[in-house]
């Protein structure tokens, strides 16, 4: 009796270490690598929940079905890792084949100012092309030819056709812009509007001074900080920073205040394009951009505030556009010309695909973001576009007189196809360097993108989710150990 | 029996204390895996097993 009560304690605590020893395990992960998995069974402490719940339904057998784009799920990591592979098991349901979402991508937060790094999951306008188009492809770089010139990818690379005839997809296609027959201002002159939130610009410099003077106003509608950080880059390497303060009212009260300026001057640039990057929260409004650069572009989204110049013309080179307000007296209809975008409703994205390859928008009222995948300029004289041809939802081949795509782009594998011919589970992974992605509270914050999902289109349409992997790895404990030691 | 109760009853304690440690110096480290609420539960109803063994013997 005694000898069995002995081993009866001996077990129960041996019990307790080996649970808290596993746990330790867990926690530390020696070997740097560890895999989570959310089957939609039951809830995953690693893996959150999709959310807004507004374009998810609610998990059901296993799956959940996405409505609408983008949503949202995090990561809680155990410990600091360096790469995340995020494997993604679903599939594409939709009643009209023409209208399903030719894109769908993967992306993790880089920073506070909701900048995301996005990889491709699927693109079926890459995978339709490949099957009429000549392919190449070499590991992850896929190289289409509507004529075949090219043997390889290599050759292609070293022997660029003129760039108006590439697309690129995941891709940066490493190319010198240059604008013939440019000639610099020499006044400067206010940009026509205000602009609200975070946005980015090119601007073209030859042979004169990079000059522009930023005044910002706080609306202190949210109750945090607004810091602001201006940033001029060629290319990605950082010409020059300028920080401002927050104005000193952290409430929600809702009083505008003056936050200040700033001033960028450089002389001496070498000529070519510069991307200004403004990186600041919602409640921070740009009342006024003087500058001398005769070229200036906003990259992909310019959210209108106000201007004394209503109707507001605004030109760009997009495929298509979204608009959208939270402000109900900004409802209105946008001219283009290719007719008229309804903005009909407030925290609504409306889209309109556009067909001419310069569109003039008519802005009757502010508050007011524009956004799609090119450029948006105030006047046709500013309006440049330094970037290749990007593949979006509204590309459009025939349109683009696009001859060449070059992506980084792998096909997502299609596993237990039902023998009825319909579209099996795909399964497809994105690769993410984590080292500089945004944490908070611990947390990675992730986005599944689905361009031209939308809950009320009429369109009976989804993307169901069957598994979200997440597969991690770091440095191992002894990596991590000598690190420390060094 | 009442020994075997005793045990059951001090390993739990423990157990719920190191967890707690654990859990309040890396949060999530514990619950990730184990839910202290069960936990909690079997640790009450030791309780009263051993309230009621150690009636009897009085």
């Amino acid at each position: 009796m005694k000898i069995s009560f002995k081993i009866f304690r001996i077990a129960v605590w041996l019990v307790l270490a080996l649970v808290a020893g596993w746990l330790s395990w867990q926690k530390i992960v020696p070997g740097g690598k560890i895999s989570y998995t959310y089957d939609f069974t039951r809830d995953n402490y690693f893996i959150g929940k999709l959310s807004p719940s507004e374009r998810v339904r609610p998990p059901e057998n296993g799956t959940q079905v996405i409505t609408g784009d983008p949503v949202y799920f995090s990561l809680t990591p155990p410990r600091r890792f360096e790469k995340a592979r995020l494997i993604i098991k679903y599939k594409i349901e939709s009643k009209d084949k023409n209208h399903a979402p030719p894109i769908i991508e993967a992306g993790i937060l880089k920073d506070q100012f909701w900048h995301y790094d996005l990889k491709p999951i699927e693109n079926s306008i890459i995978s339709g092309l490949a099957k009429k188009w000549s392919s190449i492809t070499e590991n992850d770089l896929i190289l289409l030819q509507k004529e075949i010139k090219y043997k390889s990818v290599d050759e292609f690379l070293k022997n660029l056709p003129p760039l108006n005839q590439i697309a690129t997809y995941n891709y940066n296609l490493n190319h010198v812009f240059r604008l013939q027959s440019y000639k610099p201002e020499k006044q400067t002159r206010a940009l026509p509007a205000s602009i609200r939130g975070p946005y980015g610009f090119y601007v073209y410099i030859n042979n004169e001074e990079l000059n522009l003077n930023f005044d910002f106003l706080d609306l202190n509608k949210n109750l945090s900080a607004d810091p602001i950080k201006v940033r001029v880059m060629k290319g990605s390497k950082l010409i020059m920073e300028k920080e401002l303060a927050d104005d000193g009212d952290r409430s929600d009260s809702g009083k505008i205040g003056y936050q200040g300026k700033i001033n960028i001057k450089q002389p001496g640039l070498a000529e070519g394009v510069y991307n200004v990057e403004v990186l600041a929260n919602d409640d921070i409004v740009t009342s006024k951009i003087a500058t001398a650069q005769s070229k200036i572009s906003f990259i992909k989204k310019i959210w209108i505030y106000d201007s004394k110049n209503f109707p507001l013309r605004i030109l760009t080179d997009n495929d298509g556009i979204s608009a959208q307000t939270s402000n109900p007296s900004s409802i209105q209809g946008i001219e283009t010309n290719s007719g008229s975008l309804e903005l009909k409703e407030t925290y609504k994205q409306f889209d309109k695909k556009l067909t001419a390859s310069l569109t003039d928008l008519t802005l009757k009222k502010g508050d007011t973001l524009l956004s799609g995948d090119g450029m948006f300029a105030f006047s046709s004289d500013e309006l440049f576009d330094p970037e290749i041809k990007k593949i979006t939802q509204y590309f459009d081949a025939g349109k683009n007189n696009t001859e060449y795509i070059i992506a980084r782009y792998i096909e997502p594998e299609q596993k237990d196809a039902p023998a009825d011919g319909q579209t099996g589970w795909m399964t497809a992974a994105a690769d993410f360097d984590i080292t500089g992605a945004y944490r908070e509270n611990g947390k990675f914050n992730f986005m599944l993108s689905i361009p031209g999902l939308k809950i009320d289109d009429g369109i009976d349409d989804s993307v169901i989710v069957k598994e979200i992997h997440v597969d991690l790895e770091g440095k191992n404990l002894w990596e991590k150990i000598s690190s420390i030691l060094r | 029996m009442k020994k075997y109760i005793n045990e059951i009853f001090r390993v739990l304690t423990a157990s719920l204390l190191i967890f707690i440690a654990l859990e309040l110096i890396w949060p999530g480290m514990v619950i990730s895996y184990i839910n202290l609420n069960l936990v909690l539960i079997f640790w009450l109803v030791n309780v009263i097993f051993l309230m009621s063994e150690r009636s009897k013997t009085n």
